[in-house]
């Protein structure tokens, strides 16, 4: 008698713990994918951001005339105006930009000035990405300075404030993390070509592992119909870094030393308290 | 010998208790730790160091001049208060002292994060690991330091060293030296609050250790905004506090 009550139990226990171990308490789907990128987070080398995907409208490219050649030389970002998806006033700012850059002017870049990068761009840079989970929330934190908060499970708010990030609710579906994020200020640019959106900017993204969970594939579409005639997308492919996450790299130090440049970092001219 | 006889419906308790302990921590399981994880807003400001048990600072006599140097600087204009002007991190205990809320993330198991709205800056805690050594952290001095932790029942024990010497323990420019090290002691008390008492030992400023202490609302209500150096921010004038800070800020010109 007592060994199949002790064996009921081992079986009872055995299928209650596996059960726990695929969800928490609060109902989560019975699998919640791990997208921890371990210790060294989620990397991929330079200039390896946003990647077209075969058959959907591409995210802009270098232009063919403006060579980015890093470390030897001057060489910036200049995004291919000739990219058929984009609509006149965004080509327009794009060619005021591009004008004043031949001209002399440091291109623009987020990480540079230490302001928010914003959705999708956040992603494009190859620094490390550390992917943090909980049952109610997602929080993903970008080496050197960044971070952005997808609430789970939980509809957009009817008019979200526009802010640098926006607003981010996501769910799983089964190995993906499914991203939706609206309400995003104008402030920000979409890529390092700094192609400019408008505040009607929609970005979903879908996160999941590959390679048996050493890789991480970020599928990104982009739909903004003041900005593009339609919807464009791209893929980041990362992999596990090998250096561990470095926990602080501050951005506005450069302003406590004075710089050969001004990279407009935002300073507070009145303490906030 | 009595057979022993376990019943399925007590040994289905028994499991699914056993169950709920190790859920609680990190969504990918397992450990049997409180659960902490949650957005946390400070219901004072405190802009000097709230001192456990009262009175002033325990200076030592190089203490009190870098105290009186700090001072003069920040009211003379020759030292900025970079926290406040640059937006770069506070530092220890002084972040533990913001009037913005704060999230505490437990993921994965054997990290404790804690996001803060302000200044967007960023505490990583590694559990269960030594804390660095000074000749480890040296050449890589943080703002926050470098952080380890561990439980000791339902507390929090952070520890943290390698601080650089860029920050002040306090918005009155309280000093301290690059051998700071600070241990902390957080856990909730009473359901809904959380408390973080920090022990402050740095001999060559502060004759003693001693403690100061911090409490903040769970606030899960609450979704973390931007803050970027300069713009308009969330309304904390509810924070008692704030707008005597304010005032005073504002009085002196700044």
């Amino acid at each position: 008698m007592a060994r199949s009550g002790l064996s009921k139990l081992g079986i009872m226990g055995s299928i209650v713990l596996s059960l726990a171990c695929m969800g928490s308490a609060s109902g989560q789907p019975a699998q919640v994918p791990d997208l921890s990128g371990g210790e060294g987070g989620w990397v991929h080398p330079r200039g390896t951001g946003f990647q077209p995907i075969p058959g959907l409208p591409p995210p802009v490219r270098q232009d063919p005339g403006h060579a980015y050649t890093p470390g030897r030389g001057t060489a910036y970002r200049i995004g291919d105006l000739s990219n058929p998806n984009l609509k006149p006033w965004v080509k327009d700012v794009m060619k005021k930009d591009t004008d004043e850059i031949d001209a002399g002017k440091i291109a623009f870049q987020s990480s540079s000035s230490c302001v928010p990068s914003g959705i999708p761009l956040m992603f494009s840079y190859p620094r490390p990405l550390l992917i943090l989970q909980t049952p109610k929330k997602v929080v993903m934190i970008k080496e050197a300075g960044e971070s952005r908060h997808i609430y789970l499970d939980v509809p957009h708010s009817a008019n979200p404030k526009p802010s640098w990030y926006g607003e981010s609710v996501g769910h799983y579906e089964g190995d993906t993390l499914v991203v939706d994020t609206i309400g995003q200020n104008t402030k920000t640019f979409l890529d390092v070509y700094r192609t400019p959106h408008s505040e009607k900017l929609h970005v979903v993204e879908r996160w999941r592992t590959i390679d048996g969970g050493n890789g991480l594939e970020l599928k990104i579409t982009v739909d903004d119909p003041d900005a593009f005639y339609q919807p464009w997308s791209a893929i980041v492919r990362d992999q596990r870094g090998e250096e561990p996450f470095i926990t602080e790299e501050i951005c506005a130090e450069s302003n406590e030393n004075f710089g050969l440049f001004d990279f407009h970092t935002p300073v507070a001219t009145t303490p906030d308290f | 010998m009595e057979a022993v006889r376990i019943h399925a419906p007590t040994g289905a308790a028994v499991a699914v208790a056993l169950v709920f302990s190790v859920m609680a921590g990190s969504v990918h399981g397992a450990g049997t730790t409180p659960d902490i994880t949650g957005t946390y807003w400070a219901t004072r400001y405190y802009g000097k160091l709230p001192i456990v048990g009262g009175g002033d600072l325990p200076l030592t006599a190089m203490g009190k001049e870098a105290y009186a140097k700090n001072q003069a600087g920040l009211k003379g204009g020759e030292i900025a208060d970079a926290a406040r002007k640059y937006c770069v991190p506070d530092g220890v205990p002084r972040s533990m002292a913001s009037p913005y809320p704060f999230e505490i993330i437990h993921d994965p198991a054997d990290q404790i994060t804690m996001v803060h709205e302000l200044n967007h800056q960023i505490r990583v805690i590694f559990m269960d690991k030594p804390l660095p050594t000074y000749r480890e952290v040296v050449a890589f001095p943080y703002y926050n330091g470098h952080s380890v932790g561990r439980w000791e029942g339902d507390t929090l024990v952070v520890q943290t060293t390698g601080f650089n010497e860029k920050t002040f323990l306090d918005a009155t420019g309280a000093p301290h030296t690059d051998m700071l090290v600070t241990t902390e002691r957080i856990r909730k008390t009473g359901g809904n609050e959380l408390e973080d008492v920090i022990t402050i030992h740095d001999p060559d400023y502060y004759t003693r250790d001693f403690q100061v202490r911090f409490t903040y609302a769970l606030r899960d209500d609450v979704r973390l905004e931007d803050y970027v150096c300069g713009e308009p921010h969330r309304d904390i004038n509810m924070i008692s506090g704030v707008p005597e800070a304010r005032r005073a800020n504002a009085a002196a010109g700044k």
